[in-house]
């Protein structure tokens, strides 16, 4: 099981304006599932995503990321256990400005001083459709393209899952679809686990598993073990 | 080498000693010497880092896989290990393979034998009076070996044989609607069901010809059987940044949402075709055929409208 939680429970605010995010959810991931995540806005999905990647602390509950119980880290250990083992891929792609392609999918590796196997990164940028542009900056790409520099630099450090809120939010509906085929392709060839919140059901049902949120509370969880 | 290092400090210190004792070292001397003995030691780690991070980068590289024979005898053991453990993978992979290979020649010869006795009983049937009964046993006894032949090619994917089989190559994709279209167009005229093509000829993308027009035609297939009569069926190819996409789109009774997941199944049959000849394993050797060749299938229905089933082949390797 790659990711597990316990009773993970989030809550905003106190008193009268006290917000249940995410109400005892217990989750189990496997190893290769390609999980998308579906609920109305406000629903919890983005706090639970936030929560399994250890970009927020819980009210309750625990997140297992691998075996390991991540909120029972310090607080430097888990800013490297992150880096090292969860990739993210955000809707507004997220890219350093001044850093060429290369550069910025190669930056989370170098942050851990590991030096970058260059035929394997060609490999990735190859794979993505983006092995020319790779001196390009970020302003020259187009969305697709921008999305496909943020996937691959996700993948850099070969990270146990791929954690992505709302990855195709801001491209259209060819773009979007192209994206979520790389991503079918990465979680079918590679066995990537991905974790995907996506308000668009045409693109959840691209993925082998589809837990849907609301209120906080998971009210379903159809799928599972891989097809 | 570190002999020699202990050995420079040891010299240093007994020949200090030694001129201490015969008084022959004024003030700065001392510092002389302490800056020397200093020195050495310093040096010394600085060698030691150095092997470290050499050592470290050459069990790196062994566990990369990168093994050469190494006169280092720290290493060497190390390597000797990393080479079996590769090795008894090896093994075991191998043995692993053979197992498969011998169940799928199994089933082939399964196959193999059953075709003469299905044979027989079609002869004969055709001999008896006609009726309801001996239509029947007719129909099911080809519907059975319909049934073997298509185990027959599951048992082959099963076993990745289809995936090593796969010689993906840079093909045009107007070649590849040519050869599944070719093969389809009987059945089509036997429902009188036209068939629009809409493919531009520069398109290319890297796919095994045989096995994917294979794939395309169990598509087709599925549009002529399961559309109405003097219907149409539209094959329409267009070009994405990293995959070419065609499409099949029919107007047949198109396919329950709650089942869209569903028809990718081995044996799997949607509900409201039970009429129809079918297996149920032509979509699902189609989605083993695209993704082991990293391309990807899709489908978009409408009850009562019809169908969408749309390929993606990688245009690059």
């Amino acid at each position: 099981m790659i990711i597990k939680t316990h009773e993970l429970t989030r809550i905003y605010g106190s008193g009268e304006n006290r917000l249940r995010a995410l109400d005892c959810a217990n989750l189990e991931v496997e190893r290769g599932e390609f999980v998308s995540v579906v609920g109305t806005s406000g629903s919890g999905k983005s706090t639970l995503l936030h929560l399994l990647g250890g970009l927020d602390r819980p009210t309750g509950g625990r997140v297992f990321i691998d075996g390991t119980d991540i909120y029972s880290l310090k607080t430097d250990e888990l800013t490297i256990f992150r880096r090292r083992f969860i990739g993210f891929v955000f809707q507004s792609f997220n890219l350093i400005p001044g850093l060429n392609v290369w550069q910025n999918v190669t930056l989370p590796i170098g942050l851990d001083n590991i030096k970058a196997d260059k035929a394997e990164i060609e490999q990735l940028l190859e794979t993505l459709g983006i092995a020319d542009k790779r001196h390009a900056m970020p302003n020259q790409l187009s969305g697709g393209q921008q999305q496909r520099v943020a996937i691959a630099r996700a993948l850099a450090t070969k990270p146990h899952i791929i954690l992505a809120d709302e990855p195709t939010g801001n491209l259209d509906s060819r773009t979007s679809l192209e994206v979520m085929l790389l991503l079918g392709r990465l979680n079918q060839d590679a066995a990537q686990t991905i974790v995907m919140i996506t308000h668009n059901e045409e693109l959840a049902q691209m993925t082998s598993r589809r837990i849907h949120i609301e209120d906080g509370k998971i009210v379903s969880d159809s799928g599972g073990a891989a097809k | 080498m570190t002999i020699i290092y202990f050995a420079a400090t040891f010299m240093i210190c007994a020949l200090y000693a030694y001129l201490c004792s015969l008084e022959l070292i004024y003030a700065e001397a001392h510092i002389i010497f302490i800056l020397l003995i200093m020195t050495v030691c310093a040096a010394y780690f600085i060698h030691e880092r150095r092997r470290r991070v050499k050592l470290i980068e050459r069990i790196g590289d062994i566990l990369d896989g990168k093994m050469n024979e190494t006169e280092d005898s720290e290493i060497s053991p190390i390597e000797r290990r990393a080479m079996l453990m590769q090795r008894n993978s090896e093994i075991r992979e191998a043995k692993l393979q053979t197992a498969c290979d011998r169940i799928t020649s199994l089933v082939s010869d399964i196959a193999h034998q059953t075709k003469t006795p299905l044979t027989t009983i079609l002869m004969y049937t055709e001999t008896l009076p006609k009726s309801n009964g001996s239509t029947a046993i007719a129909s099911q006894t080809a519907r059975l070996k319909f049934l073997i032949e298509a185990l027959t090619k599951l048992s082959k994917c099963e076993c990745g044989l289809i995936a090593g089989s796969l010689v993906p190559k840079m093909n045009s994709i107007s070649e590849l609607a040519a050869q599944a279209v070719s093969d389809i167009i009987p059945s089509a005229e036997t429902k009188q069901i036209s068939l629009d093509i809409d493919i531009p000829d520069n398109l290319y993308a890297y796919f095994d010809l045989k096995w994917t027009s294979e794939a395309l035609f169990n598509l087709l297939d599925n549009a002529v059987k399961y559309s109405p009569e003097q219907s149409s069926i539209k094959l329409h190819a267009e070009p994405l940044e990293t995959y070419i996409r065609v499409d099949i789109i029919d107007r047949g009774s198109g396919i329950p949402e709650e089942e869209l997941c569903k028809i990718w199944e081995r044996f799997y049959r949607a509900k409201n075709v039970s009429e129809v000849n079918g297996i149920g394993v032509g979509l699902y050797l189609t989605r083993e055929i695209m993704h082991a060749q990293s391309g990807r299938v899709k489908v978009e229905s409408e009850l009562d409208v019809g169908s969408k089933f749309s390929i993606f082949l990688a245009r690059t390797k």
